[in-house]
C-alpha cells in the first residue's frame, strides 16, 4: 500500500514510468509547475500481487484494501469535520 | 569495451512514446554498427484479429496507440470498406477528416512541446520546461486540450474513441455541437501560429539528409485519410499495391519489423508528407511556413518541428472550415456487408492513411461470411527504423570527439526528431523465439536489470502470406505460447500493467 500527498515533492518512490515515460508523479509535477494543483490533493495505492489467469484477490491484497478503506474514512472525516491531517507520508 | 572497439548506449530513451534504447558500436574509431534498440514486448495484434468479425478492427486497432487511435481506426475501416466494394458518401468522408484533425492537433502538441522542443532549449523535460516559462507549456497543454476535445465531441472520447465504426460513425454530432467548438479553435489556431514562430526560432543541427520520402498524395486536399502512395523518386500508387513495393523484415535487435521501400531506406511521417505535398498548402499556412525559412522541400530532421507546427496550423484551419460547412450525415452510416458468398473466395482490402507519425497501412483478409482470416498493419515508426539508424550513424560519425555521454545525448536527441511510437511499432505478429534462456541470461549480463527477447526469424514477411495457425510447421509459434514463454518475468508483467494503466495503451 503506498500513499501520497501532494504537499509534498513527489520523489523518486513514485517515479513508476509508464509506456511514454510521463507517469503520474510527472503529471503533479508538471501541475505544480503550472499551479494548477488543487489545494489538497492525496492519492491511496494497492499494489497487485498475483497476475495469472484465474487468480484471486491475494490475502495480503484483500488486507491493505481494509487497511486503505479505514485511513480512507479517517482522512475523509477529518477534512470535513476538522483540520486537515499532518500525517504527510510521501 | 575491447581492445580498440567500445560502445556507446542509451539504455532507455526518454521522452519517446514507448520502451528502447540505442546503441552504437564503434571499432577502430569508425561506427561498426548504430542500432534502434525496441525492446518493448510485441503485442500481437494482427493474430488477435483473425478469427474476428470483419466488424471489430476499428474498435480493436485503436488499442494499439493512445496517441494515435484514430489513425487506427481510419486505416482500418478504410480496408475493411475497400474489402468489402464500398465507399463512404462525401459527408461521412469529411467527419472523418475533422476528427482525424483533432488527433494531428493533439499529437503534435505533445511532441512540439513535451518531447521535443525541451531539447532545443536544455531543459531535461516539459516539467523542467514548465518552471521557467509556464505560459508556452500552457499554451502547448491547450492545443493538446483542443485536439483532444474535438475527438471527444465526435468520438465520445479522446483515448480509443467509440463511435467510429465501418462505414461511417453510430452517431452524428449535431451542427450546434461542432459549431460550440469554434472559439476553442479559434484560439488553438492563434496559438499554432505563435508556435511556428516560437520553434523557428530554435538552434538547428545542420544535417540535411538525401532522403527518399513517402506518403499519401490527393489530387484535392493535403492528404490525410485518403490518397495514393508516391514517393520522391516518382512511386505513385494505390494502397492495394503497397505489399509489392513494400517489406517488412525482422531484425535480432528490435521487437519492431524493419520496412524497405524497393529494398531501400525510406522516410514517412511530416517532412515527407511537407517535402511531397507542400504545394497544396494556402493562406496564412504557406505564409507561416515562409516566414519560419521553410522552402517546398524539408530533409534536415531536426526541423521537423517547424513542419509539426504548421501541421498543426494545418489541422487547426482545416479542423474550422470543416465545422463551417457541416451538415450532419444522415444516416451516419453506410451498410458495408461482405459481398462474399460461399463460392467466391476470400476478399481482400487495403488501406492507408497518414498518421501523425506517417504512413498507417493495414490490410485484411476476409472470409466470405466476414471472418478476418488474415491481418496486416504496418505503422509509421516500424517504415521509420531503418532511416534512423542510418541517420543516427551518420549523425553519431561527425561527434566522435565528444565526450560519451554528450554524444549518447545527442544521439538520443536525433531519435527523438522522428516522434517515434514504439509502442505503435512493436505490434507485430510474427516471433520466434530461440535460446530464451541463453539470449536473457546474456542480456541480464550485457545489461543488467533488462530483459529482452530475440526474434530470430531474419525472413522477410512476404505480402499476401497467412502465417499458419498453429506456427508449428512455419516455425513460428501461436501468439499465447510466446506469451506464456515471456511471462514468468516480474518486469513484462509490470510493463503490460503500466500500459494498461494511466496512458490507455
Amino acid at each position: 500500500m503506498v500513499r501520497f500527498d501532494s504537499r509534498c515533492p513527489l520523489g523518486a518512490r513514485f517515479q513508476h514510468r509508464g509506456t511514454h515515460t510521463f507517469g503520474l508523479a510527472d503529471v503533479i509535477e508538471l501541475a505544480r509547475a503550472l499551479d494548477g494543483l488543487p489545494s489538497r490533493l492525496a492519492g491511496y495505492g494497492v499494489e497487485g500481487a498475483a497476475f495469472e489467469f484465474g487468480t484471486g484477490l491475494s490475502p495480503d491484497v484483500e488486507s491493505a484494501v481494509q487497511s486503505v478503506t479505514s485511513q480512507l474514512l479517517r482522512e475523509l472525516n477529518s477534512v470535513t469535520k476538522g483540520p486537515p491531517s499532518q500525517d504527510v507520508q510521501p | 569495451m575491447t581492445h580498440g572497439s567500445r560502445k556507446i548506449r542509451v539504455a532507455g530513451l526518454t521522452r519517446v512514446e514507448g520502451e528502447g534504447g540505442l546503441e552504437i558500436v564503434l571499432r577502430d574509431g569508425q561506427i561498426a554498427e548504430a542500432r534502434l534498440d525496441i525492446y518493448e514486448p510485441p503485442r500481437f495484434f494482427e493474430g488477435i484479429l483473425r478469427g474476428r468479425r470483419y466488424t471489430e478492427p476499428p474498435d480493436i486497432t485503436a488499442r494499439i496507440c493512445g496517441i494515435c487511435p484514430i489513425a487506427y481506426q481510419m486505416s482500418a475501416c478504410a480496408a475493411i470498406e475497400d474489402a468489402c466494394g464500398v465507399s463512404v458518401p462525401a459527408d461521412i468522408r469529411a467527419l472523418r477528416r475533422l476528427i482525424y484533425c483533432g488527433e494531428w492537433i493533439g499529437s503534435h502538441a505533445l511532441h512540439v512541446y513535451l518531447l521535443h522542443a525541451p531539447d532545443f532549449l536544455g531543459y531535461e523535460s516539459g516539467i523542467h520546461l514548465a518552471r521557467d516559462h509556464p505560459e508556452i507549456v500552457k499554451r502547448g497543454l491547450r492545443l493538446k486540450k483542443t485536439g483532444n476535445h474535438l475527438m471527444e465531441v465526435i468520438g465520445g472520447r479522446s483515448v480509443h474513441p467509440v463511435n467510429v465504426k465501418v462505414g461511417g460513425f453510430y452517431r452524428a454530432p449535431s451542427a450546434g455541437e461542432l459549431r460550440g467548438l469554434v472559439p476553442e479553435l479559434e484560439q488553438a489556431r492563434q496559438d499554432a501560429l505563435e508556435t511556428v514562430a516560437w520553434v523557428a526560432t530554435f538552434d538547428f543541427p545542420d544535417f540535411e539528409r538525401d532522403y527518399e520520402f513517402v506518403s499519401l498524395r490527393h489530387p484535392d486536399e493535403y492528404a490525410i485519410t485518403s490518397g495514393r502512395i508516391v514517393s520522391g523518386s516518382g512511386l505513385d500508387i494505390v494502397p492495394a499495391g503497397y505489399d509489392s513495393h513494400f517489406t517488412e523484415h525482422q531484425v535480432p535487435h528490435s521487437t519492431a519489423l524493419h520496412s524497405t521501400f524497393d529494398g531501400n531506406t525510406y522516410l514517412t511521417g511530416a517532412l515527407a508528407r511537407y517535402s511531397l505535398n507542400s504545394g497544396q498548402l494556402h493562406g496564412d499556412v504557406a505564409a507561416a511556413a515562409r516566414a519560419a525559412g521553410l522552402g517546398a522541400t524539408c530533409a534536415n530532421p531536426f526541423r521537423s518541428i517547424i513542419v509539426r507546427a504548421i501541421e498543426l496550423l494545418y489541422a487547426c484551419d482545416e479542423a474550422l472550415r470543416l465545422i463551417g460547412a457541416y451538415t450532419p450525415p444522415d444516416p451516419p452510416s453506410v451498410d458495408v456487408t461482405p459481398r462474399g458468398d460461399a463460392g467466391s473466395g476470400e476478399l481482400v482490402g487495403y488501406g492507408c492513411t497518414e498518421a501523425p507519425r506517417g504512413l498507417l497501412y493495414h490490410r485484411y483478409v476476409l472470409s466470405p461470411d466476414g471472418t478476418i482470416t488474415d491481418a496486416k498493419i504496418v505503422p509509421p515508426t516500424s517504415q521509420n527504423q531503418r532511416v534512423m539508424e542510418a541517420d543516427l550513424r551518420d549523425f553519431a560519425a561527425i561527434r566522435l570527439g565528444l565526450p560519451e555521454e554528450q554524444l549518447g545525448a545527442a544521439c538520443e536527441r536525433a531519435i527523438r526528431s522522428y516522434d517515434p511510437c514504439i509502442s505503435c511499432a512493436a505490434h507485430f505478429l510474427d516471433l520466434r523465439v530461440t535460446g530464451l534462456h541463453e539470449a536473457c541470461h546474456r542480456h541480464r549480463q550485457s545489461r543488467p536489470g533488462r530483459r529482452r527477447r530475440r526474434a530470430g526469424n531474419r525472413q522477410p514477411r512476404q505480402p499476401g502470406r497467412a502465417a499458419g495457425r498453429d506456427g508449428s510447421a512455419s516455425g513460428r509459434r501461436p501468439a499465447h505460447a510466446a506469451r506464456r514463454a515471456s511471462a514468468g518475468t516480474e518486469l513484462r508483467r509490470r510493463r503490460v500493467r503500466s500500459r494498461c494503466g494511466l496512458l490507455g495503451k
